[in-house]
């Protein structure tokens, strides 16, 4: 009876062959979007960005709106031009394809947070970065490319401090400044406390990440010019300096990078991007 | 049933054999998976709203009121292009974005990239208005409730808004890309400007004063309804070749109502229910008193503070001139006070008086609050404080206009005077104390 029930349980079971559905991912028919994108980001660095509206990419409980498709291709040409390649020039191939997340996320909108503030982007485990507010981006609003690319410089930022620790010191150059209140202070009230923007005030690694977004982006000389202030004191410009120090060492210690090198090739990338 | 125990004893055989039979049973699974059904029922939905040769007329209400109409052409790559009743520009050059469908909890269509819909959605108010980070509670994800090779019933995933789409002909689709959606509301503007007090009436006589609002895009109806004056408020998407479609037919009274029509021959507004259709009427006089509508159908009265508005009074225009006086000499100079706003809380019974301050473009409130009992047809006023730091801050100054409305209480109506709709207010008790502006 046993040999009977093996036999009869070993005949080969053939499995479905119809796929499950969006498996794989989902699939359209393919526009020039989808081509260019291809082109430039998934061929070279094996980077998706999905600009078709997937709310399970987003904080689906909240409101937020698809991109512009005439936005797409200016802003990850932004993307490209003053983030990818600067690294690229300044640290080699290896380094950005290595780290560079993964996975792009674009939405029309900024996030809505009840407490008034808006989200603009934000990165999740090295892997993904979402890119919000983007229908309002124009390539010759200076302005507006700098947000961008701040956000990008800033995520980016996150990944790499998530590989590769902060010294430890840094979260006791003015521990209590940090409030999770810190969108009740403006940029100005960071500065005399020795913080770059009032959002570096939510905590250490938004501190770190800020001082590193703010001298690529924003350069030296806007740097040089908050601690230049009158209304900022000895001591926070000492914090100031001390903390750029410590990016540039953090740089070349952990990844071997030239940080004024980058900064130069950053603000020469922004400057030819915007010109009309 | 007879029961034996040999029967009983070979069940039990069947029972224990049974299942090591089936475990070992090799037949093949014969039904249609899920994953498959899943697809072909995307699959088929694609096919529905690609193949319609001429597009879909679109009525989408917003969770947040009001209602919108489109035409959709959706093609078998994955785009869409649109029209949309939502201004002069989405309603005649269309605009091409890209659409798919996607298995969330139910089968949806997404509407993927930018395009007129997400007007609507937008959180950012510059946009489109509404509410930061929610505009005006619309949607751009649905879900498909109920198919038919005519009409799709879907339901926003977000907001729960509703989106139908009635498959289009030739004509209309002709109509639509020739520019109907703005002939439809030039037409119903047209019809605004000539009507300052329409209504319709049911079978049994019963009047239903009527309010078209072209912004919000609504159709509020005001009647008595067992004594007490009753509001009901309707979006409407604009359709076809002449019809508003409301977002929800209207039983009232005897009154059905399911949308509003054009009529092509006298070019005329109607209601219209199947082949019924009711006129709607004209009145040179206002329906219901004001003081039953003023919260209900008519937010406002807006008096001017700067000038004299024709139909004052000498004590409040002495009263007022006062005021700018004290005020002027107060703040900042180039500061102009252009408005005192009169709204009521009927719930609360709070009358709020808001003088608008004006510096440079920007506009200030200062709110003040009476409470109020009726007596008759008046209302009796007690000064209950300002409400806030700019109404605390001109409070002195403001003294003589605020005073003015304590004396025997206040009468409110309208003012037809005027090709404008005004309304006034005049002091019972203190001769002289009468104002007027536009009512809204």
């Amino acid at each position: 009876m046993l040999v009977g029930l093996g036999g009869a349980c070993n005949k080969t079971e053939t499995l479905p062959d119809d796929p499950i559905l969006g498996l794989g991912g989902e699939t359209w028919a393919k526009g020039p979007i989808d081509n260019w994108l291809e082109a430039e980001f998934l061929t070279p660095y094996n980077i998706e960005v999905k600009y078709k509206w997937d709310p399970y990419e987003l904080n689906y409980v909240r409101n937020l709106v698809p991109i512009r498709e005439d936005k797409v291709e200016p802003v990850m040409a932004a993307v490209k031009q003053i983030w990818i390649t600067p690294y690229e020039v300044v640290a080699g191939e290896t380094f950005i394809k290595t780290y560079v997340p993964k996975q792009f996320v674009l939405a029309g909108s900024a996030e809505y947070n009840s407490d008034g503030t808006v989200v603009l982007g934000q990165a999740e485990g090295g892997r993904k970065v979402l890119l919000l507010r983007l229908n309002r981006f124009e390539q010759s609003d200076l302005a507006e490319v700098r947000q961008l690319l701040h956000t990008i410089h800033h995520e980016f930022a996150h990944i790499l401090h998530q590989t590769k620790m902060y010294p430890v010191d840094w979260k006791a150059l003015n521990p209590e400044w940090y409030t999770a209140t810190w969108y009740n202070n403006t940029d100005a009230d960071a500065h005399r406390q020795g913080l770059i923007s009032a959002y570096a005030k939510s905590s250490p690694d938004e501190d770190f990440v800020e001082t590193i977004s703010f001298l690529l982006v924003y350069g030296q000389a806007y740097y040089d010019a908050v601690i230049a202030k009158d209304d900022v004191p000895e001591t926070a410009k000492a914090i100031l300096r001390r903390k750029q120090v410590m990016v540039v060492e953090y740089f070349s210690r952990n990844f071997g990078i030239d940080f004024s090198a980058l900064q130069r090739e950053t603000q020469a990338a922004i400057a030819e991007y915007v010109q009309p | 049933m007879s029961f034996t125990g040999k029967r009983f004893i070979k069940k039990t055989a069947c029972a224990v054999l049974l299942p090591l039979v089936l475990a070992c049973s090799t037949d093949e699974f014969e039904g249609v998976r899920p994953d498959e059904r899943l697809g072909a029922t995307l699959e088929s939905y694609e096919q529905l709203l690609s193949g319609a040769q001429h597009g879909w007329k679109a009525h989408l209400y917003p969770a947040g009121g009001g209602g919108y109409g489109f035409l959709f052409r959706f093609n078998d790559q994955n785009r869409v292009t649109m029209l949309a009743d939502i201004s002069t520009e989405t309603g005649s050059s269309a605009k091409e974005s890209s659409y798919r469908l996607k298995a969330a909890l139910l089968p949806s269509l997404y509407f993927d990239t930018y395009s007129y819909i997400h007007l609507l959605a937008d959180p950012d108010p510059s946009v489109n208005g509404g509410e930061p980070g929610w505009g005006r509670y619309s949607d751009f994800e649905f879900a498909f409730v109920s198919v038919s090779p005519d009409t799709i019933r879907l339901k926003g995933n977000l907001s729960g808004s509703r989106l139908e789409l009635i498959r289009a002909d030739a004509g209309e689709a002709a109509a639509y890309a020739g520019g109907n959606l703005n002939t439809i509301r030039q037409q119903v503007a047209d019809f605004l400007q000539g009507s300052r007090f329409s209504y319709l009436e049911d079978a049994a006589g019963t009047v239903f004063s009527t309010a078209l609002n072209l912004d919000t895009k609504t159709l509020s109806l005001v009647y008595d309804s067992a004594g007490s004056i009753t509001t009901k408020t309707v979006g409407l998407a604009f359709s076809g070749h002449n019809e508003l479609v409301l977002s929800d037919t209207l039983r009232l009274g005897r009154l059905l109502v399911d949308r509003l029509r054009i009529n092509s021959q006298s070019e005329e507004l109607e209601a219209v229910w199947g082949q019924q259709s009711y006129p709607f009427w004209q009145s040179d006089r206002p329906l219901f008193p004001l003081i039953q509508l003023w919260g209900i159908q008519y937010e406002s009265i807006r008096v001017p503070m700067e000038v004299a508005e024709q139909g004052n009074g000498t004590e409040f225009d002495t009263r007022r001139a006062a005021f700018l006086q004290q005020a002027r000499a107060m703040l900042a100079p180039g500061t102009t006070f252009p408005e005192m706003r009169l709204t009521v809380d009927r719930s609360d019974e709070l009358l709020f008086v808001n003088q608008i301050i004006r510096q440079g473009s920007s506009n200030f409130q200062a709110n003040f609050v009476f409470s109020y009992t009726l007596d008759d047809d008046r209302f009796v006023l007690r000064y209950e404080g300002p409400a806030d730091g700019n109404a605390t801050l001109i409070e002195g100054a403001y003294v003589p206009v605020l005073e003015g409305f304590l004396y025997g209480g206040m009468r409110f109506d309208y003012d037809l005077q005027t090709d404008n709709l005004r309304a006034w207010g005049e002091s019972s008790g203190l001769p002289g104390f009468k104002f007027v502006g536009t009512l809204q």
